[in-house]
């Protein structure tokens, strides 16, 4: 019987040992790939050659070129998708002006409202360039709403006019 | 030799995990939407039976019978969890997309991996034999759906096959058309294919007899 | 949701909205596939379902309520959030074993109703499936317990409801390559494609 819990414990602690070795081994690739994954959609966001980032929160970062501060890169929520919680990134320009949106997360229905996802389709390029100049009302909008998906393309679109409401006052 | 065979065949055809054994279905359902998430799956789950099938036979000589669960248990969360880390370490938005059911895969190992090592004094070569074909005959059958999902859900062929192979397989993606039968890509087409698959599978069974 | 629902504070409102969107919106079985064999093994008699509906409820919200607890008080202070997988697998099976044997001993009778279903659960995708989704998904430990106690509950309901389509088809005249895994796997198709109607209800 000893024997047997012997060559338990050791099978035990060989496995402890084999999995904790190679993630020591690994741990900082794994960190590496997950801030360069985080900060990827980001990165394609802002559009432009040259740039620095300065995280100043988890949601938000602030654009800088050339020393001087141009624009912002953050993150919204809003809460009214078809199947709840759709989280995007936006970038801006100091002109008020969007450099990028982005989805994140979203849980709308595949094939339809997934739309949003730049995965499935190019809508999302839409807000690129657009400002609080344009017409942002749903029925004469310059965002082309999609039919049997206006709930979700209507929530982003509200969602990215309030941020830039905030953001450019 | 002749022994050989015939796990080799009950692996892939006769005993097959998935058309026969009803086994693994959920990962099997939920990665088939695209060739690369099945495909890479299926070859995790390949590696991690052949593995813990070879560790575990080895140690059930030292072990009494009724240590199995637990060596079971720990030897393929074992596999797993290092295939979890290698995945996130080399291929990491690979892992985005299937890591829940990479971790699901642990069901299926106990459950095919445990039938012929503990039923039958199976020496080693023929543990490994065993779960290198039952990891095989789940591979294709993933494979295959996974083709079929992704060619006649989305219209596509190999989409997104650089996460697997790095820029090389940037150019792999073949279209078929921009508009696919969406039913196929959401959950009820995993089932329906499914279905339509073991059907076939039956109607090829009974002709052959 | 409904406008009653409203009205109440917001931990309510979540929690409410946890357990409908886990039963309908994200069932287990026809939405995220998870717990199919033993759909396909319990649904021969409508006794065999009951007796494993129960049982699946106990466990899965055992296990995630496990699983909240090992995630934030062991797992996340020590950093060892890569042992999660292999860390989850053994206490979520060492639980089961546990509670098992305490309702052996105190409720012999309930005992031997939910035995044969024991091995069933256990090697289910589901518990597993439940520990790692809830981790991902929930923020606190009521919420989490709910999200486990609403997985088994749309569990249970597609249980009950599949054991009754495959009574009726008992007697229908299904051709032949179909009987038996194929016809079972295309109802289960119609039925998530009913399920997905909910899909937009929260």
């Amino acid at each position: 019987m000893s024997l047997k819990l012997f060559t338990f414990v050791v099978l035990t602690l060989i496995c402890g040992i084999s999995i904790t070795g190679l993630h020591t081994f690994k741990s900082e690739q794994i960190e590496y790939n997950r801030k360069e994954f985080a900060l990827r959609t980001i990165k394609q966001l802002v559009n432009q050659k040259q740039f620095s980032l300065v995280q100043i929160n988890d949601e938000r970062y602030a654009i800088k070129y050339q020393n001087a501060y141009d624009g912002a890169v953050f993150k919204i929520r809003t809460p009214s998708g078809y199947n709840g919680e759709i989280i995007l990134w936006i970038a801006t320009n100091s002109a008020g002006y969007i450099r990028g949106v982005r989805v994140l997360e979203h849980k709308e229905t595949s094939g339809i409202g997934d739309l949003i996802d730049i995965e499935v389709s190019d809508w999302i390029h839409q807000f690129i360039g657009m400002s609080l100049k344009n017409n942002w009302t749903y029925d004469n909008s310059d965002i082309d709403h999609v039919s049997g998906a206006t709930i979700t393309t209507r929530a982003v679109t509200k969602a990215v006019f309030d941020a830039l409401k905030v953001e450019t006052e | 030799m002749n022994r050989f065979s015939q796990i080799a065949c009950d692996g892939i055809w006769r005993q097959n995990p998935v058309l026969v054994q009803l086994l693994g279905l959920c990962p099997l359902l939920a990665v088939s939407t695209s060739f690369v998430t099945a495909f890479s799956l299926g070859v995790i789950t390949l590696f991690v039976l052949t593995a813990s099938n070879i560790v575990i036979s080895i140690i059930r000589l030292l072990l009494h019978d009724a240590m199995r669960m637990p060596t079971q248990i720990i030897v393929i969360a074992t596999f797993v969890t290092l295939s979890d880390i290698v995945l996130q370490a080399w291929y990491f938005e690979l892992h985005h997309r299937i890591g829940l059911f990479l971790a699901l895969i642990f069901t299926n190992c106990t459950l095919l991996g445990r039938a012929e090592i503990f039923t039958t004094r199976n020496p080693i070569a023929n543990s490994a034999l065993d779960g290198f074909m039952m990891g095989l005959g789940f591979l294709w059958v993933l494979v295959l759906m996974g083709s079929i999902r992704e060619t006649l859900g989305s219209g596509t062929l190999f989409s997104n096959m650089h996460l697997l192979l790095g820029p090389i397989g940037e150019n792999l993606e073949i279209t078929f058309s921009t508009k696919g039968f969406l039913l196929l890509v959401l959950p009820p087409g995993a089932f329906i294919t499914l279905g339509l698959l073991i059907a076939s599978k039956n109607y090829l069974f009974n002709n052959q007899e | 949701m409904p406008h009653q629902v409203c009205k109440l504070p917001r931990r309510v409102n979540e929690a409410v909205a946890i357990l409908l969107t886990t039963i309908f919106v994200n069932n287990f079985v026809t939405i995220q596939f998870l717990g199919i064999r033993p759909l396909l093994g319990a649904s021969q008699k409508i006794d065999s379902a009951t007796g494993m509906m129960f049982a699946t409820t106990f466990v899965l919200t055992l296990a995630s309520a496990a699983s909240f607890t090992v995630e934030s008080y062991i797992l996340r202070p020590l950093d060892l959030q890569y042992l999660r997988i292999i860390v989850l697998i053994i206490i979520i099976a060492s639980l089961v074993q546990f509670f098992e044997l305490i309702i052996r001993t105190t409720h012999p009778r309930l005992h031997a109703m939910l035995v044969t279903f024991v091995p069933l659960i256990t090697t289910n995708c589901a518990v597993l499936g439940v520990a790692l989704i809830n981790i991902r998904e929930t923020n606190s430990f009521i919420n989490s317990v709910v999200f486990g106690f609403g997985a088994a509950i749309g569990y249970s309901l597609v249980l009950i409801i599949f054991t009754a389509i495959q009574g009726q088809q008992r007697n229908s005249a299904i051709p032949r390559v179909f009987r038996g895994a194929a016809i079972s796997m295309i109802t289960a198709g119609l039925l998530s494609l009913a399920f997905m109607g909910f899909t937009g209800i929260s």
